[in-house]
């Protein structure tokens, strides 16, 4: 394929990936409630869109825009996630700028890599500032590789204003650059065109100057919220705090999920880097620290999550992309007998995978089993067998595109789980470790309970009590008098109270409950084989559900309301 | 141990930061301000934290304080125009000695203090819960002027920078501020080690006074001073900080039972202890003897800091404060005086930088021509303005002293004095203005507690205490201005000294006296004053009758006892004017002499600027110690405790520093038999200086052997002996912000723990804290009443009010509102569900009326 030649091709598909990187970032962007970190942030911009200070945490960027959005339109969910999901599809676009350090394949390539990486996805959907972060950051070093030193300025100071994520990615490279001179490498043995402008970024004050000045205006929205100036250099510090949580996830199944979400980039991109390494390659040398260098920092980090793989993702996809676009040329008569391989591969494959499908749906296992390892033995000797009797580069290539072509099919799979547009909540362990499917509910039935009381469907008081939920609160933004309280006074009687159930004993005199999931979140770490096999067929799993009891004081039931009677 | 080490790293990377702008603001000091250099980033970085969170820029968060490094660090290196690490590499190699000592000494002193406060860490007794309070409440507060802990509604009325600059290290460090607090001592001590090694250095450093040693030295000790050049100075924080008065021997001669003989009724006389007349020396000494302090009844190692005493007219006893730095620092309360001693060095390294500045620069602002460049004046003026927002008192002492540096500057320029002078007046003019605006919230948000000036007419200083109080430091200074007046060719300057010395003081006197009889005779002459100026004037005249103890009196017989004490006992005003003689005799030689000898051409002085410092700082110090003889600061007191307090404090660091560059320059040039004589009494002095310290350590650290395991944690102690309400307290320092109410009791009690403790705002902490910050009760109103009212009510309506009117959120029921008060808790259990309970205590939230 020779895409240089066909430049209605490459625009074709260039659009063509951007619509499906659109698509899996914006379908039904608000269907789930937000999470509680999610709502934390709504909540901090709505105030901010409403004149209210309030102290920002480390998402600047977030913020600042968010704040912008919430006063200029309606304060949705899907408004909370607009710029993240923005930001998530225009990363895909940058790819296609990157012609001075990749091939246009690999260009492309690597556009498809990032639109259906699970990490990126899933940050896409959720709000906060890991997007823009990346975004920002990356268009700087587009558009000065491109020597668009202005726009490469405001770039830069934008991506100051990234937040937490910020720090994810910067300190991976940080890391890299002391691990290449530790290693006795030199600036100049990258050889690529990315030299000159990372140099001046460093050298010349006026950028830096250009790009504070440009963090400054742009993060406070010409000075409208500075909280942005804080919030900045809190990123920093917030950074530092994530060092301080837990992870669900513990080391061994971390890797698992690196393998389960992330094959294509790991098997891909490792081995490229592997033998860029072989082949004395300092961009590749660089790249492949770089990935190094971040992966180790994710396992080091105690909060460590699957999202983290943002960090490294360009360095992973970058090399991916250069080692399959260098797999997908074939020689002279090779693609049709490869492809040949490559169906056969998969064939067998989908056969095994099928089996190992089966398993988790009870049946004969010993025969399931026998199946499994006679698809095995089938693959392994078939590949031999073309190998040595027909040709070692065409068994060779067909494995490998078959491998590929089984690898795409499930990363698109894991995309579109990761983005699940139809709110189904399969269990993930990347993305937001909490959804909470029952909240919509609570809300109408309060909705319907302050119709059918007082004739307007959100008028009704609500007393939320002892819970420092800021997923509920965003959630009951819509009901003007709600009140969060620690402690309630006890001839305070409110229409309504949200509580957790073990408060029950105080409620259940006067009030009416319903039990309500607000979240529910996996145990991975109760999991055993058997869960590991149905999870990696069926992704399902016991959700631990977070329930709270929605109380609606007696009387205000139609029952309990007697009817007058006429004389 | 890692917060310790968190806080070296955090103050040393400040420090790092600000070396460009310390080089450039201290260019004329041999070290470039090395030695000043954390202290300059703490203040500057303080700054800016405080001023962008007080203008809503900056968040109060970790964030914000990062942000205020960032921009400090950018201003530093932007206007310094120095790459740190460079700048540190240069240094370092020119000075390796001089660096290698000072982060050495920096660390011993800061690990040392830290052991210390580890043997004895309690956060308790004194005005230590108070400054704990106000270090919470900034910490707590989510932008400044921060929430005054003790007064819920109602921002700090103090003077709180340097609990600011304590709570920022404590946030970006993340240390609990219990073991924050007694690192922050730590802090203190060692930063104040360094500025003053740094300040005798730079004295001793500097090319001219380099030159006068030369002139006055013996091969032999030029020797020495290539050799001891970096060790000697370390005699300056050995003087400010460790050294002490007389008081510590005197215990030891007191416990030996010297001076006691027994009486015909067998009880232990002394006519020397009762001349002395020092509380608690005046009883007999616990038999048998000893020659270790252990008399019973009070607390040994506090006398030291009450050796003053003042009576009034008719006899009565006030105590007077005489504190110095090694007291505060076993005390270890973080009062203002304390956090602004590094500071202080600071601004004496300022001083001593104008001094010497040989800068023809100049520039017009309106027709002012100023000497110092437009950067450094604004950085200068911050510096100094940020004295008054750490230590109010402060402010005035280095603004003169800087000032009267620029003047000596000028004049020793070119010796046009009146030009001089105008050019003074238009800078300090320019600089309080300056001052005012840099640090306007402050100022907006800060009622003073002082209310005007007292003459100090039946209140004097006995020279006996004066000289227990400073001898160790007077002695050397002495020895140091003999020499110096002995190596002048005097001519006939030391009779225009004398004349001098004593119209000034016979001027302050005259001064002082004229107030007093205005004051005394007042509520005769007020009367012809209409309307409530004449009324005012009337009742201070009456207030400083009550206060001189002197009523019923005819002011000529106050003035006539006050004339008698005062002459009976002339120790003090005598000693200050010889001292002024001295200095006043040799700086009219140093003039005479350069005249005649042109010893140095294009200078106004012969004497090096360095020696010049020396002499001013003595001056200074004459005049913070004599202008209590004779005036004070009127406060809620009423007497010159304060002022005494605060100007002796200072005194004792500009004289400590005299003391130890003296003492430094005379080693580098004495020969023979004074040279034996300088070491005899530099020996002499520091020993008897130690007894003190001794005593002590001693004392405050049980022997080292500490009754609990070393630990910095200042509140752990609450822990030990009340778990309960230490589990209550710290559920409420996680809970949302709100009012608390608790029980209200006395100053240095236990009381208002919880809003101390938790950095929630308190309905009322000691009300007698907060009158004299606040120079008065209004704004606590009926609070204290009110609180009582609430826990012993039987009516939740009456108790609701109440919440309602100070908008409570938090009602705390723990040992001390169950003991204080007869509690009425069944209209709250009625009412209120409680949000955290344990066995001894139980909080209730409030929501509001609704």
């Amino acid at each position: 394929m020779d895409y240089r030649n066909s430049s209605w091709n490459h625009a074709y598909t260039i659009i063509a990936i951007l619509f499906l990187a659109f698509m899996l970032r914006f379908i039904n962007l608000g269907i789930k409630p937000l999470s509680d970190a999610e709502a934390s942030l709504a909540l901090q911009a709505l105030s901010s869109a409403k004149g209210v200070s309030v102290p920002w945490s480390g998402e600047p960027a977030y913020l600042a825009f968010t704040s912008l959005l919430f006063s200029l339109f309606d304060q949705t969910n899907f408004s909370v996630r607009f710029f993240p999901a923005l930001f998530g599809t225009l990363i895909v676009g940058l790819s296609f700028f990157s012609n001075r350090i990749l091939t246009k394949p690999a260009a492309i390539l690597l556009a498809v890599f990032l639109t259906l990486d699970p990490a990126l996805i899933s940050l896409s959907r959720t709000a906060g500032g890991a997007t823009a972060a990346l975004f920002f950051l990356g268009a700087a070093i587009v558009f000065f590789v491109n020597k668009n030193n202005k726009l490469a300025e405001v770039f830069l100071g934008l991506a100051f204003l990234g937040g937490v994520w910020l720090w994810h990615i910067l300190i991976p490279i940080i890391i890299a650059v002391v691990l290449w001179k530790l290693l006795g490498n030199k600036l100049q043995d990258l050889n690529t065109p990315l030299l000159p402008p990372i140099k001046s970024i460093f050298m010349d004050r006026s950028v830096w100057i250009g790009s504070i000045l440009a963090a400054i205006l742009l993060g406070t929205l010409w000075l409208i919220y500075p909280n942005a100036v804080s919030s900045m250099a809190g990123s920093f510090t917030d950074y530092f705090s994530g060092w301080k949580t837990q992870s669900s996830l513990s080391f061994p199944i971390f890797w698992l999920g690196v393998l389960v979400y992330f094959p294509l980039g790991v098997i891909f991109g490792v081995s490229g880097g592997i033998r860029r390494l072989r082949a004395k390659d300092g961009m590749g040398k660089f790249l492949f620290l770089w990935l190094i260098s971040g992966l180790l920092v994710i396992v080091v980090h105690p909060g460590r999550e699957l999202t983290f793989l943002l960090s490294c993702n360009l360095p992973l996809y970058i090399l991916a992309s250069e080692e399959v676009s260098r797999c997908l040329n074939a020689g002279e008569g090779e693609l049709l007998p490869s492809l040949g391989v490559a169906s056969l591969f998969i064939i067998i494959i989908s056969f095994l995978l099928l089996n190992v499908a089966k398993l988790t749906f009870g049946g004969d296992q010993k025969q399931l089993i026998i199946a499994l390892g006679g698809s095995i033995g089938i693959l392994v000797i078939s590949g031999v067998l073309i190998f040595l009797g027909w040709s070692g580069s065409i068994a060779r290539k067909g494995y490998i595109w078959g491998l590929l072509g089984i690898l795409m099919i499930t990363t698109f799979s894991t995309a579109w789980r990761t983005a699940d547009p139809g709110g189904n909540s399969s269990a993930e362990m990347i993305g937001s470790s909490a959804s909470q499917p029952q909240l919509n509910l609570m809300k109408n039935t309060i909705h319907e309970v302050s119709n059918w009381n007082i004739g307007s469907s959100n008028g009704i008081d609500i007393s939320v009590v002892d819970m420092d939920s800021k997923s509920l609160e965003w959630g009951l933004r819509d009901f003007p008098n709600t009140n969060f309280l620690f402690g309630m006074g006890k001839g305070y009687n409110p229409s309504i109270v949200i509580s957790s159930p073990d408060k029950s004993f105080e409620f259940q005199d006067q009030y009416r409950g319903q039990d309500f999931v607000i979240a529910k979140k996996v145990q991975w770490g109760s999991f055993d084989t058997f869960d590991w096999i149905t999870w990696l067929v069926q992704r399902k799993a016991y959700f631990e559900p977070n329930i709270v009891v929605l109380w609606v004081r007696a009387e205000l039931f139609s029952d309990s309301q007697s009817i007058p009677v006429s004389p | 141990m890692i917060d310790l080490l968190f806080w070296y790293i955090a103050v040393s990377l400040i420090g790092f930061l600000a070396l460009p702008l310390g080089s450039m603001l201290l260019p004329t000091l041999k070290d470039r301000g090395y030695a000043f250099n954390r202290v300059l980033g703490l203040m500057l970085t303080g700054f800016l934290y405080w001023l962008l969170v007080s203008y809503k820029i900056l968040q109060n968060d970790p964030g914000g304080i990062l942000m205020a490094l960032i921009i400090f660090a950018a201003i530093s290196i932007g206007i310094g125009k120095r790459n740190p690490i460079t700048l540190l590499k240069d240094i370092f190699q020119q000075q390796k000695g001089y660096v290698i000592v000072i982060e050495v000494l920096f660390m011993l002193l800061f690990a040392a203090m830290a052991l210390l406060r580890a043997t004895n860490p309690d956060i308790t007794g004194t005005e230590k819960p108070m400054e704990l309070a106000f270090i919470n409440a900034i910490l707590r507060s989510a932008s400044f002027p921060p929430n005054d802990p003790w007064l819920a509604g109602y921002s700090i009325s103090y003077y709180y920078f340097g609990y600011v600059i304590t709570a920022m290290i404590i946030k970006v460090t993340a240390t609990p501020s219990g073991i924050g607090f007694n690192l922050m001592i730590s802090l203190v001590f060692s930063l104040t080690g360094i500025g003053m090694y740094g300040l005798v250095y730079n004295i001793i450093q500097s090319q001219r006074v380099q030159d006068w040693i030369e002139k006055y030295s013996s091969h032999e000790n030029r020797k020495k001073t290539a050799s001891s050049g970096i060790f000697l100075p370390l005699i300056g924080p050995l003087f400010t900080l460790v050294v002490s008065n007389f008081e510590g021997v005197l215990e030891f001669l007191h416990a030996r039972g010297l001076f006691w003989s027994s009486g015909t009724d067998g009880s232990l006389q002394s006519s020397f202890w009762k001349w002395l007349d020092i509380q608690e020396l005046i009883m007999a000494p616990a038999q048998p003897f000893s020659w270790w302090p252990n008399r019973p009844g009070g607390i040994i190692w506090w006398r030291a800091s009450r050796v003053l005493s003042d009576y009034n007219y008719s006899g009565n006893w006030l105590e007077v404060i005489d504190e110095f730095p090694f007291f505060s620092f076993l005390l270890a309360d973080l009062h203002p005086h304390v956090l602004a001693l590094p500071f202080v060095t600071l601004m004496l390294a300022l001083v001593l930088n104008v001094l010497c500045s040989k800068s023809k620069y100049e520039f017009s602002l309106r027709g002012m021509l100023i000497h110092i460049p437009p950067i450094n004046l604004v950085f200068y003026t911050i510096l100094l303005g940020g004295m008054a927002f750490l230590n109010t008192w402060d402010f005035p002492v280095y603004l003169a002293l800087f000032l009267s540096a620029y003047f000596i500057n000028i004049v020793g320029a070119d010796g046009s004095h009146w030009e001089a002078v105008w050019k003074t007046i238009s800078l300090g003019i320019l600089m309080v203005a300056g001052s005012v605006i840099a640090y306007i919230p402050f100022y907006l948000g800060f009622s003073s507690q002082a209310g005007g000036i007292i003459p100090s007419v039946i209140f004097s200083t006995r020279g006996v205490h004066f000289w227990i109080m400073f001898g160790t430091l007077l002695i050397p200074i002495f020895y140091f201005l003999i020499v110096l007046f002995n190596r002048q060719r005097l001519g006939k300057a030391w009779i225009k000294g004398l004349w001098i010395s004593i119209a000034v003081l016979a001027v302050i006197w005259a001064g002082g006296f004229l107030l007093g009889w205005l004051a005394a005779t007042a509520p005769r002459w007020t009367g012809l004053i209409p309307g409530a100026l004449g009324y005012s004037l009337s009742e201070a005249g009456t207030y400083f009758l009550s206060i001189q103890g002197a009523m019923d009196v005819s002011s000529g017989d106050l003035f006539s006892t006050a004339l008698v004490r005062r002459f009976t006992a002339p120790g003090t005003w005598l000693t200050l004017l010889v001292l002024g003689f001295l200095i006043t005799s040799i700086v009219l030689s140093s003039r005479r002499q350069n005249l005649q000898e042109n010893e140095r051409p294009g200078s106004w002085f012969s004497l090096p600027e360095g020696i010049l410092c020396i002499l001013l700082v003595i001056a200074a110090a004459i005049f913070l110690t004599i202008i209590p003889e004779f005036i004070y600061l009127r406060d809620q007191f009423g007497w010159r405790m304060n002022t005494i307090f605060k100007f002796y404090y200072q005194a004792w660091i500009l004289w400590s520093l005299a003391a130890a560059t003296g003492i430094s320059l005379l080693w580098l040039t004495t020969r023979h038999i004074w040279g034996v004589v300088l070491k005899t009494i530099t020996f002499i002095v520091v020993v008897i200086g130690l007894a003190y310290p001794v005593i002590g350590i001693a004392y405050t650290t049980n022997n080292f052997r500490p009754i609990n395991k070393l630990d910095l944690d200042g509140t752990s102690y609450m822990a030990r002996y009340n778990p309960d309400e230490a589990q209550a307290i710290e559920w409420l320092s996680q809970a949302p912000y709100g009012n608390v109410l608790e029980a209200v009791g006395g100053s240095y009690s236990s009381y208002a723990r919880v809003a101390t403790l938790s950095g929630l705002p308190g309905i009322l902490g000691w009300p007698p804290h907060e009158s004299q910050w606040r120079g008065g009760a209004r704004e606590m109103g009926n609070r204290e009443i009110d609180i009582e009212r609430f826990y012993t009510t039987a009516d939740w309506q009456e108790a609701l009010e109440i919440l309602d009117a100070y908008k409570v959120k938090y009602i705390y029921i723990g040992g001390l509102e169950r003991t204080k008060y007869r509690l009425d808790e069944d209209k709250i259990i009625r009412n209120l569900t409680p949000v955290y309970q344990n066995d001894s205590v139980t909080i209730y939230a409030y929501n509001g009326s609704k």
